[in-house]
């Protein structure tokens, strides 16, 4: 079929012919649908946790070496013909669709990885629906209080912070003329060793003040109101909802095989310890301490154990490590993005960077391409020697950006000027090379400009680390200044490679 | 008579002599004026049809006054082009870093002719090429180029120059020749029947599924220049096109340089270098001789020096011979490289020289007037 198209595109359409654009992005579009299984089969989860299929590394590992020798076969087959170093008849914007096409192809297949992560993400989504992700990480969230949720933090104790004196008074603070950097702490505070709920107070480390699990399918407000429901289910001795929430965990328990050494009788008899709920017992979150990767033993941490026994945990165990983990990742997948800007941004980027290199290399000759890869390689060690002997930090891109109008300067020189290439190629390979950086450089310059600006603060008369406005703005903005730059060095590229072709009609010496 | 009729009339001698070979290509060559795909079809089915009936002598005499017919009807309402020049080189020179310099150089290429470029090697030939074609640019004076152009590449899509060493074709040699015509705008439906014709024309055929490694010297030359051909150039630069020729490829090339640039209906210009002098002057309408770099035009030559040149070569000392052709006044006598080299006063002839030499029993092996060939600036 390629063979057929290929014939056909040799003879209406031979630009298209030349880059084999075709079965490139054919091939490619086969190495995503690859990718696609790949990814789907690594975004199986066995809620079970018998076996683990994770092949993302292997799969990165074997789409970039696939995408190496890809571009290998393509560049020995693309290479073989070159209209413009042939002298054959062009368009003028022939170079441009060339590029573009060299592009699309670089893209499709460096992009694997965006096919492999929807993959993974589309069958980790498919598990359950939103609405019934929501419900059964409600129940883990809520149930992580009965098991092993960490203890929240308490109110600051301000009498014994020294914040205020025994009658309520504010203690002032003595102002220093020093400034304070971003990451400068505030004094060491005291917190009470116990909590208010309904006027009454409850120990810290009861259940009351434990914390539900977080899941990212509900939002901290959600997170919020259930932990009051399950204060006030406490508070209020409501044995019924309790025992309810515990069936439905063990109900998923059961459901997903997992282990447990309790039943809900002897899970509620030994957590529900009314009235202060703070002589229950501790319940290991896991049958074996590294089945889970992200869930660690907490024996050590915030806690106080029943009975000042030496051990946390009691002899009861239940697989909520394992539960957390595979609801974690069934809600991620509902709540992040398929694709994300700055993933989708960095493809595009590099795919301009390996056509650009492939472009040079075809518009210019494989010797001065390999010595523009030398004197760029020079230039650099220079400038970065030059940069650390005169220890700042934005020398380095003064010079390169120097370099960039340079060498474009130079360029247009020779162009104008009508008669030999000379060194032109060298400059023009190094131009491609780098004219995209040149408003991300003007971008870092600007930033740094402006990062060690400090001014007075409105309050005292001391001077606050304060960042200037136009600085956080720009700071915000990066990605879609890098969107903005991307867009630039297309247009600019349109206009260069219409310059290259009649750069290309000029004597050699 | 036009130059087409003139041509017709040749062609069609050429079949009353059963010369089938060269009638082929002259018919491709008629068929190829006509650009027009019906004419294009016609020919290339009597060529597939050849192929299977080569000793059908009768059916392909036949077949061939059809195709002649056809094509005088055709032909004969286009319009012909009258030759123009379409270059003019006015005092142009190149100086490399090297000592050696090129020029002054003038030169009006007009299409239709062939310009022979001679000389030693290291003389200028292949510079003056490449400042031609646009790869050098003059240190003085001008090239004018007497076609619209937007700009340089342009021009110099339209400056075909083939060098000596050619670039290896990569990929199928069919398919290399499909993408230059496709690059060139012939018709998906055309370009096929195009390239059959040129490469029948060119004796390529039977080599059509080769590649690169596969072929001679030579072939890679004539694939070489039907590429050219396809880029319908204003001007073929090709630089020692005979260098790995054998003598009857040579002759042969050298006739279908003359048929190609001498179409009544799209005349081209060829500039050509070659070391085998006589055979270029045989065929070239100019002759440039190149010493140092500098040109010799060989009839402002002849008046200056009126000398009668003899080329010859015999078995007979120096001596000898001189003390013959007293009898004739000879002026001097120069050995080079086992050929002797006479020179008379402009009143002898070469009849003169023969009488001599039948009168005085010389032994001679090959002879030749030179007086007006550029081979004497060689034995200068």
């Amino acid at each position: 079929m390629f063979k057929d198209i290929q014939k056909q595109l040799l003879l209406k359409y031979p630009l298209l012919w030349n880059t084999k654009f075709v079965p490139m992005i054919g091939i490619g579009l086969l190495l995503h649908l690859i990718f696609f299984g790949l990814g789907f089969l690594d975004g199986t989860i066995d809620f079970s946790n018998k076996t683990k299929i994770d092949i993302s590394v292997f799969s990165v590992l074997i789409g970039v070496l696939l995408a190496l020798i890809i571009v290998i076969l393509w560049l020995v087959n693309y290479f073989k013909n070159n209209a413009l170093k042939s002298f054959y008849s062009k368009s003028k914007n022939a170079l441009f669709y060339e590029w573009f096409q060299i592009f699309c192809i670089s893209l499709v297949l460096i992009s694997f990885y965006l096919p492999f992560s929807f993959g993974k993400q589309l069958h980790q989504k498919s598990y359950f629906s939103l609405e019934e992700t929501k419900k059964r990480c409600e129940i883990i969230s809520i149930a992580d209080i009965f098991i092993d949720g960490s203890f929240a933090e308490t109110e600051i104790d301000s009498v014994a912070s020294g914040l205020i004196d025994s009658l309520g008074n504010k203690i002032v603070m003595a102002k220093t003329d020093e400034l304070y950097d971003e990451y400068e702490r505030g004094p060491e505070y005291q917190y009470k060793n116990y909590i208010l709920f309904n006027g009454k107070k409850y120990d810290e480390y009861s259940l009351l003040n434990r914390n539900v699990f977080e899941f990212k399918v509900s939002t901290r407000e959600n997170d919020f109101l259930n932990k009051i429901k399950v204060m006030t289910w406490l508070d209020s001795n409501n044995k019924t909802e309790v025992r309810n929430l515990m069936s439905a965990y063990l109900k998923l328990i059961n459901e997903h095989h997992l282990k447990a050494n309790l039943t809900l009788d002897k899970w509620f008899e030994i957590t529900y310890k009314e009235p202060d709920f703070n002589r229950f017992l501790y319940i290991l979150p896991y049958l074996d301490e590294y089945e889970t990767d992200d869930y660690y033993d907490y024996s050590v941490t915030n806690q106080k154990t029943y009975a000042n026994n030496e051990e946390k945990y009691s002899k009861y165990y239940i697989q909520q490590n394992v539960l957390k983990e595979k609801y974690d990742i069934v809600s991620d997948a509902h709540t992040n993005p398929f694709f994300k800007y700055e993933e989708l941004l960095s493809f595009l980027y590099g795919a301009l960077g390996l056509s650009l290199l492939i472009f040079s290399f075809r518009v210019t000759t494989g010797k001065s391409w390999l010595i523009s890869i030398v004197v760029t390689g020079i230039l650099n060690i220079f400038y970065g020697i030059f940069s650390a002997v005169t220890s700042t930090g934005t020398t380095y891109v003064i010079l390169i950006l120097i370099t960039i109008i340079v060498f474009g300067i130079y360029y247009i020189i020779i162009l104008m000027n009508r008669k030999s290439i000379q060194l032109s190629r060298i400059a023009l390979n190094i131009f491609l090379w780098s004219f995209a950086t040149f408003i991300p450089i003007i971008y870092f310059l600007i930033l740094e400009s402006y990062r060690y600006q400090k001014y007075k603060s409105t309050e005292g008369y001391y001077f606050n680390y304060y960042e200037n406005p136009t600085y956080i703005w720009l700071k915000n903005h990066d990605v879609e200044i890098f969107a903005l730059n991307f867009v630039f060095a297309v247009i600019v590229l349109f206009f260069i490679s219409n310059t290259i072709r009649n750069w290309k009609g000029l004597a050699e010496e | 008579m036009t130059e087409f009729e003139k041509q017709f009339e040749e062609v069609q001698e050429l079949l009353q002599f059963e010369d089938y070979n060269q009638t082929v290509k002259r018919v491709i060559d008629f068929t190829l004026d006509t650009e027009n795909i019906e004419y294009y079809k016609k020919t290339n089915d009597f060529l597939n049809w050849l192929d299977t009936n080569e000793n059908n002598n009768d059916d392909k005499k036949q077949k061939l006054e059809v195709l002649l017919r056809d094509l005088y009807s055709f032909l004969s309402a286009k319009t012909i082009n009258e030759h123009q020049t379409i270059i003019t080189v006015d005092n142009v020179k190149k100086v490399y870093n090297s000592n050696f310099a090129l020029g002054p150089i003038y030169l009006e290429i007009k299409t239709g002719e062939i310009i022979g470029l001679v000389g030693e090697n290291g003389n200028g030939k292949t510079t003056l090429l490449r400042s031609l074609c646009g790869e050098l640019v003059p240190t003085s004076g001008f090239i004018k180029y007497h076609f619209e152009y937007d700009d340089l590449f342009e021009l110099r899509t339209k400056l075909v120059y083939i060098p000596q060493r050619t670039d290896t074709w990569r990929g199928s040699m069919y398919e290399n020749l499909e993408f230059t015509a496709s690059c060139y705008g012939y018709l998906p439906e055309e370009n096929n029947l195009v390239i059959d014709l040129i490469i029948t024309r060119l004796g390529l055929r039977k080599f059509r599924n080769y590649n690169w490694s596969g072929l001679s010297s030579g072939y890679k030359m004539r694939f070489e220049l039907a590429r050219m051909l396809l880029r319908k150039p204003k001007i073929l630069l090709i630089d020692e096109p005979l260098a790995n020729l054998d003598i009857l490829a040579q002759q042969t090339i050298l006739d279908d340089f003359r048929n190609i640039a001498n179409s009544p209906f799209r005349p081209i210009a060829i500039v050509l270098s070659s070391q085998q002098l006589y055979e270029v002057e045989k065929t070239s309408n100019q002759v440039v001789f190149l010493k140092q770099g500098s040109q010799k035009n060989l009839n402002t030559e002849n008046e200056a020096t009126k000398n009668c040149i003899i080329e010859f070569e015999s078995s007979q000392s120096i001596s000898e011979l001189k003390a013959i052709f007293t009898s004739i006044h000879i002026i001097s006598l120069e050995q080079n490289g086992g050929t002797y080299i006479g020179h008379f006063p402009d009143t002898i002839t070469m009849n003169d020289f023969m009488k001599t030499v039948v009168n005085q029993s010389v032994s001679i092996s090959y002879i030749r007037n030179i007086s007006n060939s550029t081979r004497r600036f060689f034995v200068n």
